[in-house]
């Protein structure tokens, strides 16, 4: 009686484990290697656990339960194999290819050419894990940025600070000596750079905000877009000609972001291709499979491809006779980058004009 | 012959200013050539100018302090040149960079003319007064 309770609380024991259970024989080739295992217990946790039934399992091999499990590089035939052929015990965390999901893994061999395996699933912790793992990622490179950003922006700062506190100096000196041409020239200069430090200040501000403030999505016509970018750089675009085409196309983004890079890119076109003769911008919008395509495109100066990667980056200037303060560009790749779009520049080189084009996905358009 | 001075400078203020220091020590435009960045100094260069010193600014378009010194040093002709950065930058980075590519001296521009004209005075004692170079 008393042993029939025990076997009893036996059974109960093993139906109710929260772990998975699994018992196996191995099976070896004629040269004595694990080439296979076949299942002859299983619990009802490890029904659970891996959504396979007792009922598929019971008396099978594991190669024909989880065809391809062979060519699994977690190796679970070779590694049961050598616990089952008088290896230690093992412990282990495994992805299951077949299976996709994350175990913690347990296994031993209680008679020759067998092996007990105990095992929970770790699947949420492994991609909790994994999300940890991407944010800390993520963290570093954005604090990397925000360093190098601060670095530079002190030192670009730091330039037209210089310059006014040197012809301050340069102004006393001057007035003493009763110069006034110079102390002219040393107001305008003063002037200036304090204008550029403004425009620099503002610039940086609208840079930083940029990741807080990418608003809510919608669908704008291309048309609407350049409209308003166009109003903003009026002054920049003179009676440069202007070719547009593509206006219906719907862009999907956040409007005044969009605006801002239209703007930026106009404000770039037009500072490049002002003095040259029969100066061109030609503006195009198009669908593509993911979204549209917006092409920005001069006869201006044009760049060296050399330097095509590093006007996108923050204060980068390519001509320190042309003004701006080297943030217009880092602004576009910014919002585009927002966006999950990607803008990319090219040019033949110097005095064969610049191309600068967008690609912006769309919901709902085909991958 | 009064020593020739090569400034390599992109901000025209900042040019300004220095060639005011020089120009309060006695060296006129005659002794200073400026270049605005490392392309047109490398012209200069081509075209027979043989500086004393070489003043150069690190970020500047087209080609940079640093691209420039690596030249210089890089260059039989032109390696003992005395090369001495000015620049608004004071991080060890960009010190250490420009040891590594050879510099002979890493100046920080001060904010003030005075401060400015001082230092230029003393580079101008040291680099163009006590130093020696090998001749031609």
């Amino acid at each position: 009686m008393a042993e029939q309770d025990a076997e009893r609380l036996r059974a109960a024991l093993f139906a109710h484990m929260i772990t998975g259970f699994a018992y196996h024989r191995v099976v070896l080739d004629d040269a004595g290697r694990p080439i296979d295992y076949v299942f002859l217990e299983i619990n009802p946790a490890f029904e659970r656990l891996t959504g396979l039934r007792a009922a598929d399992l019971i008396g099978r091999r594991v190669t024909e339960a989880l065809p391809g499990i062979e060519d699994d590089p977690a190796d679970w035939i070779g590694t049961y194999g050598r616990v089952a052929l008088g290896g230690e015990p093992v412990r282990f965390e495994q992805y299951s290819q077949a299976l996709d999901r994350w175990y913690n893994v347990a296994a031993y061999s209680p008679e020759p050419e067998h092996f007990a395996v105990t095992f929970d699933e770790i699947t949420a912790l492994k991609k909790a894990e994994a999300e940890r793992d991407r944010l800390i990622e993520d963290l570093e490179r954005k604090n990397e940025e925000l360093e190098r950003f601060a670095y530079t922006a002190s030192h670009e700062l730091r330039s037209p600070l210089i310059t006014i506190q040197g012809f301050v100096d340069a102004l006393g000196e001057d007035l003493e000596e009763g110069d006034t041409q110079a102390v002219g020239e040393d107001l305008q200069r003063i002037g200036r750079a304090a204008d550029r430090m403004g425009t620099m200040l503002d610039d940086l501000l609208n840079l930083s905000r940029i990741g807080r403030l990418v608003g809510d999505a919608g669908a704008t016509p291309f048309g609407h877009l350049l409209d308003e970018a166009r109003a903003r750089v009026a002054g920049a675009l003179g009676d440069i000609e202007l070719r547009v085409s593509g206006r219906d196309v719907a862009v999907w983004g956040d409007r005044a972001r969009l605006v801002e890079v239209l703007q930026n890119l106009l404000d770039n076109a037009a500072k490049f291709t002002r003095h040259q003769p029969n100066p061109e911008i030609r503006i195009d919008a198009e669908y593509t499979e993911a979204g549209c395509r917006i092409a920005v495109i001069d006869n201006g100066i044009g760049l060296d491809p050399a330097y095509h990667d590093r006007v996108f980056r923050l204060f980068e200037r390519l001509d320190g006779s042309t003004p701006g303060t080297g943030i217009g560009l880092a602004l576009v790749k910014r919002i585009v980058d927002h966006h999950g779009g990607r803008v990319v520049l090219s040019s033949e080189g110097l005095g064969a004009g610049c191309a600068v084009r967008i690609e912006l996905p769309s919901p709902g358009a085909k991958p | 012959m009064t020593p020739q001075v090569l400034l390599v400078e992109d901000d025209p203020d900042h040019a300004a200013l220095t060639l005011r220091a020089f120009s309060r020590l006695g060296f006129g435009p005659e002794s200073v050539t400026h270049a605005r960045d490392g392309i047109e100094a490398l012209e200069a260069l081509d075209a027979g100018l043989r500086p004393d010193l070489i003043l150069l600014d690190l970020r500047m378009p087209r080609m940079g302090g640093l691209e420039l010194l690596e030249r210089l040093k890089q260059s039989k002709e032109r390696r003992g040149i005395p090369v001495v950065i000015l620049t608004t930058s004071d991080a060890d980075v960009d010190m250490a960079k420009a040891y590594a590519h050879h510099v002979n001296s890493y100046l920080v521009k001060p904010p003030r003319l005075q401060a400015l004209r001082e230092l230029i005075g003393q580079v101008v004692t040291y680099w163009l007064g006590a130093n020696r170079v090998p001749a031609g």
